[in-house]
């Protein structure tokens, strides 16, 4: 018995060198990959920061080319004096020609790494992803995580709907919905968000700007921020107000029938936060018809853009999973066959809480 | 072990019963032993004594002074009277030469009439505080609220302290002596009608049971009595104050003392009692389970900082978070040291400092506390040989190590990181949850005096956690612990406490 104990101890700690050990420093920790298609050739740009001089880091970029995407990161290694570790990975960002093609692959090797994070961000490049890097990297940026902040935050605080590579993977695998990335663009010298690239079976489809994405927020789960432009008229007056989202939460209703209809119940807490100086609105008849426009014109867009889905065959919003979820023997092709004539009504109802301070 | 137990057989002098004179003879040896003779009346008087072991003022004002002046008084004297002339209480007249030897040995003078030789009267001369300090004021358990009185090197001062506050017929002491060359007194105190009587027995017999020579210490005792000899946990807790000796009694525990050891023995002991300072008992109960949890944290932060620092930076450098990347990588950029001899490095200086500042005279160490832990600091991350973040990480542990009330818990703490440090440098993150598992697997194990040590959590006590990890309001201790199975599970009557008394009525 004891024996065999120290014959344990023995081997463990023998065995212990056989663990390759990735000390922290002895790394090249890749913060960004991008990946892009090429005259026919993958291109794989790797972005990672140099700690050597002093608090500021330094980004370096790193790329290579391959006729398969498998290999991409281990011919970077064949560029880099310390081993490439992608565990730190935040952002992965596709070209739009790669996009196209398929991010299969890339997904379902992230899906198996054990390494990345369920948080890492995807995003969808117009034109290169390599382009996109060097910005953050060469210009006044400089900062190896400027993209993964920028999405992160305007999760946070703005229009773009909650997603990471958890929710795109579930979105992915998950039968009656299709996923989406926020899409990006090069604008001079900085990136510019320009709102969500829309994919069926990891495919680029096509995409929807920044004041849809708002909708698709609202849509897709409770949210507290965002902002929205709504037209406003009043006795032939035109002018704007800027709708600032407090608290929405959104339920669908199934109705079964022949015809079967879906009704999404929108309520939105929100303040106006900017309107014209000829809307009185402490006045309550104006402040009713401010509401009324506000109502109706967003179930107007919501109207258009489930149609724009409808019609490109996509669904970002999971409309079948909550049809699934209703329904005994669902099946995806039958539904997605019907998808395009589904009936969807909107019902959009605005509290306005607060439209700032005055009398 | 069959072959040693026949060599000491073989060794052990013979026991032969001496007459009086040979032990006279051989005491007469050392020069210490003093024999004073005097003829008053008709009574020829010699007193044999050691000169080293006696108060001589004793021996003067009550002894010599009254045998001259009284003895002469009497016609026909008898030693058995002797009680009545020498105002020095329990004067015991033997003929046992056994007897004779151990008083003689501790300080008590022997008074023989030269008309009856063999029986002998055995004054108590010995000097009690001779030697020793008059200062009892608990240094190392320090508290700043609260009596600051401590046990010192002198049992009957200690006894005397703790019938002090337990005024009741049932606080009983038990003697025994000890060594067989110190002889040392030994004291098993306990609260009749309170202590469980099978943890009672188990103490008399296992302290009965040793062999030793010299008793220097109740801590030899401790390890001495201990379930598992080879456990770096302490298996009781030791203690200086007199507060929490009494405590321990009150809660149904038995505490050892022995006689030249400021410190006393209490036990069964759990892992949670290491934890508490009389202090928390002292602040209101919000407070003192405030300062016990930190306490508790800091055990946690002390023993697992620097392990999960060589973990996380040597296997897991995906647990970073993206903003502490940074300075970590920076501030060990130019170190050339894996992570786990880096940490290795500074422990051990710590450990130096630590060392160096208990073995130096205290104004010394104040110097060097300062000398090590800034120059050297400061210095070695100068020179790259550690990183910024390692030396707080190491530092703050080190404080966080001295939060701990009992001063052998602490050495424990600061022993078990090591073991944990290697672990997590061969394996990792996995290497620590490993070596946590043994560390349980261990406390599990242990028993002090047949207590289970890790009791209200394992076996699990749910009534018990109202005093361990927090310190609840008195109105829910009233309960002795249940672990400890008292005879008496009240310590007073809750209803009596509840009642509030208004002055209208």
């Amino acid at each position: 018995m004891k024996r065999a104990l120290y014959f344990i101890l023995v081997v463990t700690f023998m065995l212990a060198g056989c663990k390759s050990s990735r000390i922290v420093d002895q790394v090249q920790i890749i913060h960004a990959m991008g990946y892009d298609w090429k005259k026919g050739k993958y291109v794989g740009t790797a972005i990672y920061p140099t700690f050597r001089q002093g608090p500021m880091t330094k980004p370096d970029i790193l790329t290579t080319e391959s006729s398969t995407t498998y290999d991409l990161i281990p011919r970077l290694s064949s560029k880099s004096a310390l081993p490439i570790e992608e565990g730190q990975l935040r952002l992965v960002l596709f070209g739009k020609s790669f996009a196209k093609k398929g991010i299969t692959e890339i997904v379902h090797s992230l899906a198996r790494n054990n390494k990345v994070g369920m948080r890492l961000q995807l995003a969808v490049a117009k034109g290169d992803a390599e382009r996109l890097l060097r910005i953050t990297a060469e210009t006044t940026l400089s900062d190896t995580l400027y993209l993964s902040n920028l999405i992160e935050q305007n999760i946070r605080e703005m229009n773009l709907p909650n997603t990471n590579l958890h929710i795109f993977l579930y979105n992915y695998f998950g039968k009656g919905r299709d996923p989406f990335l926020p899409y990006l663009e090069k604008k001079g010298n900085f990136v510019k968000l320009e709102g969500l690239a829309l994919f069926k079976d990891g495919n680029y489809v096509g995409r929807i700007d920044l004041r849809q994405s708002f909708l698709v927020k609202l849509l897709l789960d409770e949210t507290k921020n965002g902002v929205y432009q709504i037209p406003i008229s009043k006795n032939k007056k035109k002018g704007r107000v800027l709708l600032e989202n407090l608290f929405a939460t959104s339920q669908y209703s199934l109705r079964r029938g022949r015809e079967p209809i879906i009704d999404i119940h929108l309520r939105i807490r929100a303040s106006i936060r900017d309107y014209p100086t000829w809307l009185d609105l402490p006045n309550k008849k104006e402040f009713q018809l401010v509401r009324k426009q506000m109502e109706k014109h967003l179930n107007k867009d919501i109207t258009a853009l489930i149609s724009l889905f409808q019609k490109k065959g996509v669904d970002p919003l999971g409309i079948g999973d909550f049809v699934r979820s209703h329904t005994r023997h669902w099946d995806e092709k039958s539904f997605y066959k019907g998808y395009r004539h589904l009936q969807i009504r909107p019902h959009v109802n605005v509290d306005i809480i607060q439209t700032g301070i005055g009398e | 072990m069959s072959i040693f137990s026949l060599l000491f057989k073989s060794n052990k002098p013979k026991q032969e019963t001496k007459t009086l004179q040979q032990l006279l003879d051989m005491l007469k040896q050392s020069s210490d032993f003093a024999n004073v003779q005097i003829q008053t009346g008709n009574y020829h008087v010699s007193i044999f004594y050691f000169d080293s072991l006696v108060d001589p003022k004793l021996l003067q004002q009550q002894v010599l002074c009254h045998l001259q002046q009284e003895l002469p008084k009497y016609t026909s004297f008898s030693i058995e009277n002797l009680q009545q002339i020498i105002p020095i209480q329990r004067i015991e007249v033997t003929q046992d030469v056994a007897t004779i030897e151990t008083k003689l040995l501790k300080g008590f003078a022997m008074i023989r009439f030269a008309d009856i030789p063999d029986c002998c009267a055995l004054v108590n001369l010995a000097s009690e505080n001779l030697g020793l300090r008059q200062n009892n004021e608990s240094e190392n358990e320090f508290s700043v609220v609260g009596p600051k009185v401590g046990f010192v090197e002198n049992i009957g001062t200690n006894l005397h302290l703790l019938r002090r506050q337990i005024v009741t017929p049932n606080l009983i002491f038990r003697e025994l002596t000890l060594g067989t060359v110190s002889r040392t007194k030994i004291v098993i105190a306990y609260i009749e009608g309170v202590v469980n009587e099978q943890t009672l027995e188990t103490v008399l017999q296992r302290v009965s049971e040793i062999e030793f020579d010299i008793v220097f210490d109740a801590s030899l005792l401790d390890q001495l009595l201990a379930d598992n000899s080879s456990s770096p946990f302490p298996p009781f807790v030791s203690t200086e104050r007199v507060d929490k000796a009494i405590y321990a009694l009150v809660e149904g525990q038995v505490a050892i003392f022995a006689d030249g050891s400021p410190y006393v023995i209490t036990g069964p002991s759990t892992l949670f009692d290491f934890f508490t300072s009389p202090e928390d008992y002292y602040l209101p109960w919000i407070l003192g389970s405030f300062f016990r949890m930190i306490r508790m944290f800091g055990v946690m932060f002390s023993v697992l900082a620097s392990p999960i620092y060589v973990a996380v930076l040597t296997y897991h450098y995906e647990m970073i978070p993206k903003d502490l990347l940074g300075p970590i990588i920076f501030s060990r950029s130019n170190v050339p040291f894996p992570p786990i001899l880096e940490v290795l490095f500074l422990e051990i200086t710590i450990e130096l400092l630590r060392e160096a500042g208990a073995r130096l005279p205290t104004k010394v160490a104040q110097t060097l506390g300062i000398v090590g832990g800034i120059v050297i600091g400061q210095a070695s991350v100068e020179a790259a040989l550690t990183s910024n973040i390692l030396l707080i990480i190491v530092a703050l542990g080190a404080l966080a190590s001295f939060t701990t009330p009992i001063y052998k818990m602490s050495n424990t703490i600061r022993f078990i990181r090591f073991p944990i440090i290697l672990f997590a440098g061969f394996w990792g993150g996995l290497g620590i949850a490993f070596a946590i598992c043994l560390l349980l697997i261990h406390l599990g194990k242990l028993q002090s005096f047949g207590n289970p040590y890790l009791v209200p959590l394992y076996p699990f006590r749910a009534k018990d956690f109202a005093d361990s990890l927090i310190r609840s309001p008195y109105q829910m201790t009233v309960k002795r612990p249940s672990y400890l199975r008292p005879r008496l599970l009240w310590r007073y009557n809750p209803k009596k406490a509840k009642q509030k008394k208004d002055i209208d009525e």
